[in-house]
């Protein structure tokens, strides 16, 4: 592990989008102190400011400082996709698991389960179970990760019944080792990476996610500022102050490019061997598993 | 004859399937805390006990759970989906539905088409150049356009088009009073290239590789070795191995089709089934949110179905 983040951080692109995410990620966990007046503090005698000195980015249309209201947005855009990165693959992981360790029509049956999950289309049903439960925060967090964990099951349990077949865990079974011990000595070292990579290259889908949701009114919802709830008001003001719809939506670019960059490089920095013919690798893993949800 | 039974054995799971989702549907919206009034009537009248059971009473919500299920799945099977309660009133849900999904089905189509068609040139054309300028441009523009949230580069498209040079209209189906397919068309542009360039890279990536690996097989090999021009072995030899999987893929896509374009038709005001939902949710219309839900499941299952089809009959050691 150590060598694959002395390779991660030598990496050419994967040393750029880490400074990138890291400086990003301190300024907005800084908006407190960068920022002391926090996101509303504003004047209505100053709507819609051009950018000057005392306004980097300039005012909205309530007279609050854009540069502000970004920091303090990307707080919670950036730690719901960090939230989620966090829950989702360990929840998806463990039960991914076992049901690769359990019997194996039990593993199948639960696995059942998660592919019914998988091929439900996720905004409409974010959409109708944030009405239900109400917008905010924590509802976002939650429901976000309640449906992204499946996608991780599903590949922890390929993995791990792949590893399960190697001859090495099978001599390791034949010595006694029990299941615990097989997947978390032999089986967890094989399975780790791809898991890795993919929780990276998903943050992308988890920011566009939770921005889309909030832009739609049914996530994070104002006075709380998200980088998404931003482009919503943004977009009442595109006649007379286009600029405003700039900014939040270069941010999220910023963050959904450098994270799946980061995907790339920990690829290559986690099986070196792949580098060359990563991205044909890439595209025919998808078309396998696609091929996979068709044939199950 | 295997095939059949195949395909019938698959049509049944389809079927209960459907059956479950709708017990699902029911259940979940009327499991609301404090039933699905709750958000509709609001403080006011839910002060006032007999008020809002004279509502439940009209609504019929006074009866018991399964007898309404029944009630709600019997229509369905002779196409009736109930009434809208706050979006339309009184108003039957289905020719609501239909209007709102033509009105998808005709922008996220000729989005599909548009991705497709764009999408396979650019990805035949890098496929045979691998590393050219216009390679690296694909990988490139995928990047970005994959990044870019697409309620984002809507907006983008707006500000250029619709605001700064008024080229086209910035929302709506089209003008009102006016009928006619041209004026129809100036409000389908913006909407469908911001589908469309979403789509475009993904669908050339997807082409460039399933294209490169057909190219570097042996029976093409031979094909070239038999004299064959390079544009014959492409057509004959390489592409319709490489479409194969893409049809497959193509029938997927088909849940996308009707509910990814939510988020564009908010942005642009389209009057299409994914407007009409968040509509419908923010008004807590329920009878009119089940229906959407249940058209998208339709196609959900469906589509996977169509998929399997699909493979079955590439495929014949699937059948079993």
């Amino acid at each position: 592990m150590a060598t694959a983040t002395g390779r991660l951080v030598r990496h050419p692109t994967g040393r750029v989008v880490l400074v990138v995410l890291g400086v990003l990620g301190l300024l907005c966990a800084l908006a407190p102190v960068l920022a002391p007046g926090g996101p509303e503090a504003g004047s209505l005698s100053e709507t819609l400011r051009r950018p000057d000195a005392r306004h980097w980015l300039g005012t909205d249309e309530l007279g609050r400082d854009v540069l502000a209201r970004l920091l303090w947005g990307g707080r919670v855009s950036l730690s719901v996709a960090l939230l989620v990165t966090l829950v989702a693959p360990a929840v998806g992981t463990a039960y991914g698991l076992v049901a690769a360790a359990a019997p194996s029509w039990a593993g199948e049956l639960s696995m059942r389960a998660v592919d019914g999950l998988l091929g439900v289309p996720r905004l409409p049903l974010y959409l109708v179970l944030l009405t239900l439960i109400g917008p905010g925060y924590w509802s976002v967090v939650v429901i976000m990760a309640a449906f992204e964990w499946p996608a991780f099951a599903r590949l922890a349990y390929i993995a791990a019944l792949g590893a399960l077949r190697e001859p090495y865990v099978e001599a390791a079974r034949a010595q006694g080792a029990d299941a615990p011990r097989v997947l978390h000595a032999h089986v967890w070292p094989g399975v780790a990476g791809p898991l890795l990579v993919a929780a990276a290259v998903g943050v992308r889908a988890r920011v566009v996610a939770e921005t889309s949701l909030s832009y739609l009114g049914f996530g994070i919802v104002p006075p709380t500022p998200s980088w998404g709830n931003m482009l919503a008001s943004a977009q009442s003001r595109i006649w007379d102050y286009p600029a405003l719809a700039i900014y939040p939506g270069v941010a999220i670019l910023l963050v959904s490019v450098a994270a799946t960059l980061l995907g790339d490089a920990l690829r290559d920095a986690l099986d070196p061997t792949t580098a060359i013919s990563r991205a044909r690798d890439s595209e025919r893993n998808a078309r396998a598993d696609r091929a996979d949800r068709l044939a199950a | 004859m295997l095939r059949a039974r195949y395909l019938l054995r698959r049509l049944a799971q389809a079927v209960v399937t459907l059956i479950a989702v709708t017990a699902l549907l029911f259940g979940l919206l009327h499991a609301i805390p404090g039933g699905p009034l709750r958000n509709l009537i609001g403080e006011a009248v839910g002060a006032d006990p007999a008020a809002a059971e004279r509502a439940e009473a009209l609504l019929g919500l006074d009866r018991p759970p399964l007898e309404r299920y029944l009630g709600w799945v019997g229509g369905l099977l002779v196409g009736e989906l109930g009434a809208s309660w706050v979006v339309a009133p009184g108003r039957p849900v289905g020719p609501l539905l239909l209007t709102a999904l033509g009105n998808t089905l005709l922008l996220t189509g000729s989005a599909l088409l548009l991705a497709l068609l764009l999408g396979g040139l650019v990805g035949v054309a890098s496929a045979l150049r691998p590393g050219s300028a216009l390679d690296l441009g694909l990988g490139l523009g995928s990047l970005l356009l994959g990044g870019a949230p697409t309620f984002w580069l809507g907006m983008l498209l707006l500000i250029a088009f619709a605001v700064e040079l008024a080229w086209l209209p910035a929302g709506g189906a089209q003008t009102i009073g006016r009928d006619d397919p041209l004026d129809r068309l100036r409000y389908l542009v913006l909407p469908v290239v911001t589908l469309a360039a979403v789509q475009v890279a993904a669908w050339g990536r997807y082409v460039r590789a399933a294209l490169l690996e057909e190219l570097g097989r042996e029976h093409l090999r031979t094909a070239r070795a038999k004299g064959l021009s390079e544009a014959v072995v492409l057509v004959r030899h390489a592409a319709p191995n490489a479409l194969a999987p893409l049809v497959a893929l193509l029938s997927l896509e088909a849940p996308a089709l009707v509910a990814g374009a939510t988020v564009t038709e908010a942005v642009f005001s389209y009057p299409g089934l994914g407007r009409l939902l968040l509509t419908a949710l923010r008004a807590y219309d329920w009878p009119l949110v089940q229906g959407i839900a249940l058209i998208l499941a339709v196609a959900v299952i469906g589509a996977s179905l169509a998929a399997e089809v699909v493979v079955a009959l590439a495929n014949p050691r699937l059948r079993a």
